[in-house]
């Protein structure tokens, strides 16, 4: 998670944005990179100012990893090659109670049994039935199913 | 009083189609019913079919068939059908000018009946096949179109097309309140099936711990606990449940539903507590005569609806961390959820 800010507008972001995904993101940044001569503050340093420059990357913890009951959003880079994309907005059906994950702003790509995200929205979100919505910030992820055990094999969980 | 987000007589119409989400017992008037439908034939200046054959269920072998074939010639809702009315209604109609605020009645009053719908009951045990349609299944628009004609925006008054397509649907809902659910024409012949009796929980879920939640009189009965598919045994005689059925279920929902109806369940599985950390719980439990013999679960509570979920873990995982790490296939070091719903 990568975003370009002015000291400025940084601290005015800091100020105003006081929705939850915000303040998630803000406990996740690390590190503060000078965007022109590439020195390095870790926030707590950061004053605000860079002698050389006002531009500041901020630099979050990676990868960005968000869960919703059996399903785990990690954030990739870039889309692996070769992926199809899936019509509708349904991440995994819950079998024995109609319910599913379910994706806003953006598009499912499927490989096999692997999922992938692309959210193209500045901001998109998961919704299920029985859970609360996740935020996911725009990029890529890739979706993980919670696993279980079996005297054979590890299977994957279904509701 | 809060302004409604529908008018009123929007509101009353969601209100009557709310009183069918729920059926305990109705009775099928097949006259009625049959009438309704077949005036929707009249209204689009169609040719009435000449058979009418009712069938028990959705299951019926003729209805199976017929809806099928349907299905598979491309006919079901398309030209020939009376169900042509869904593209009357968008040709040219007050539909290109949805608003939001029609878009935002008609969310609330799919929230208002949800589940309980035949549509979704439909649906039961995977069964939903293609071809047939549950009468309901338009509802979502009727109360959309409603509304709009209620209150039109002044650009886009509504026309004829979705006048018709009202007298359409309240003819649908008609057949609804006669009793009649699902339908499918094939071959001049209109195929028909009941409604079900419907049982619901307060948040519209399929929900009975006595009877079957959807049940065709003298046909398929479908078992539900707030929502959850489970078999009759956990509904009918959770004394009759043993360690063996909730070890061998793998569907986790339908685990839980069993954990909450055994009697006494802490003592019949018989768990020891071996880890916990952060509010997951890691369990060892006696697994004879599987070959495993002592197997590993661990103990999670949903952080949205406080449900607790029990995970089998590999044998060799002796601290609750490793264990769902584990489970997402990573490393402790790796799983580190910012957000947990």
């Amino acid at each position: 998670m990568t975003g370009y800010f002015t000291a400025r507008q940084f601290y005015g972001l800091l100020k105003k944005l006081k929705n939850e995904l915000y303040k998630t993101q803000l406990s996740q940044i690390n590190n503060l990179l000078c965007y022109r001569c590439q020195n390095l503050y870790t926030s707590r340093e950061y004053n605000g100012i860079c002698i050389n420059s006002y531009y500041f990357k901020t630099i979050m913890k990676k990868p960005y990893m968000m869960r919703q009951g059996d399903l785990l959003l990690i954030e990739i880079d870039q889309l692996p090659q070769g992926l199809k994309k899936r019509g509708g907005n349904v991440i995994l059906f819950g079998e024995s109670t109609g319910n599913a994950h379910r994706l806003n702003g953006g598009d499912i790509y499927e490989d096999g049994e692997l999922l992938y995200l692309q959210i193209v929205q500045p901001i998109g979100e998961v919704y299920h039935e029985e859970h609360r919505k996740i935020d996911l910030p725009a990029g890529n992820y890739q979706v993980r199913r919670q696993r279980q055990y079996t005297s054979e094999e590890a299977i994957p969980v279904v509701d | 009083m809060a302004k409604l987000p529908y008018s009123q007589k929007t509101k009353d119409l969601i209100n009557r189609m709310c009183r069918y989400v729920e059926r305990k017992d109705f009775e099928l008037n097949k006259k009625k019913a049959e009438e309704c439908l077949l005036k929707t034939y009249d209204l689009f200046g169609l040719k009435r079919p000449t058979k009418l054959i009712w069938c028990i269920d959705i299951f019926d072998e003729k209805f199976e068939v017929s809806a099928r074939s349907a299905w598979s010639a491309g006919s079901a809702r398309s030209a020939g059908s009376a169900w042509s009315a869904g593209s009357a209604r968008s040709a040219g109609s007050a539909w290109s000018a949805w608003s939001a605020r029609s878009a935002r009645s008609a969310r609330s009053a799919r929230s208002a009946w949800s589940a309980g719908f035949a549509g979704s009951a439909g649906s039961a045990g995977s069964a939903r096949s293609a071809g047939w349609t549950a009468l309901d299944e338009e509802f979502y628009y009727f109360v959309f179109t409603y509304e709009y004609c209620e209150n039109p925006n002044k650009e886009h008054s509504p026309n004829e097309n979705d006048r018709k397509y009202l007298e359409y649907s309240e003819l649908l809902l008609q057949a609804l309140e006669y009793g009649l659910g699902y339908r499918v024409e094939w071959e001049d012949t209109l195929y028909l099936v009941p409604t079900p009796l419907v049982l619901i929980d307060e948040r519209n879920r399929f929900h009975s711990t006595e009877k079957p939640a959807i049940r065709w009189k003298n046909g398929h009965e479908f078992y539900y606990i707030h929502g959850v598919n489970v078999d009759e045994k956990i509904v009918k005689y959770p004394e009759k449940l043993t360690k063996k059925d909730w070890i061998n279920q793998t569907n986790l929902e339908v685990r839980r539903i069993i954990q909450d109806r055994m009697p006494n369940f802490v003592e019949k599985i018989g768990a020891k507590s071996i880890n916990y950390a952060k509010g997951y719980e890691l369990f060892e439990i006696d697994v004879n005569p599987d070959p495993e013999k002592i197997a590993h679960y661990l103990k999670m509570k949903d952080t949205s609806t406080d449900r607790i979920y029990y995970l089998r873990v590999p044998p060799n995982i002796n601290n609750a961390p490793d264990a769902l790490a584990w489970s997402f296939n990573l490393s402790v070091e790796e799983y580190k959820p910012i957000q947990e719903s």
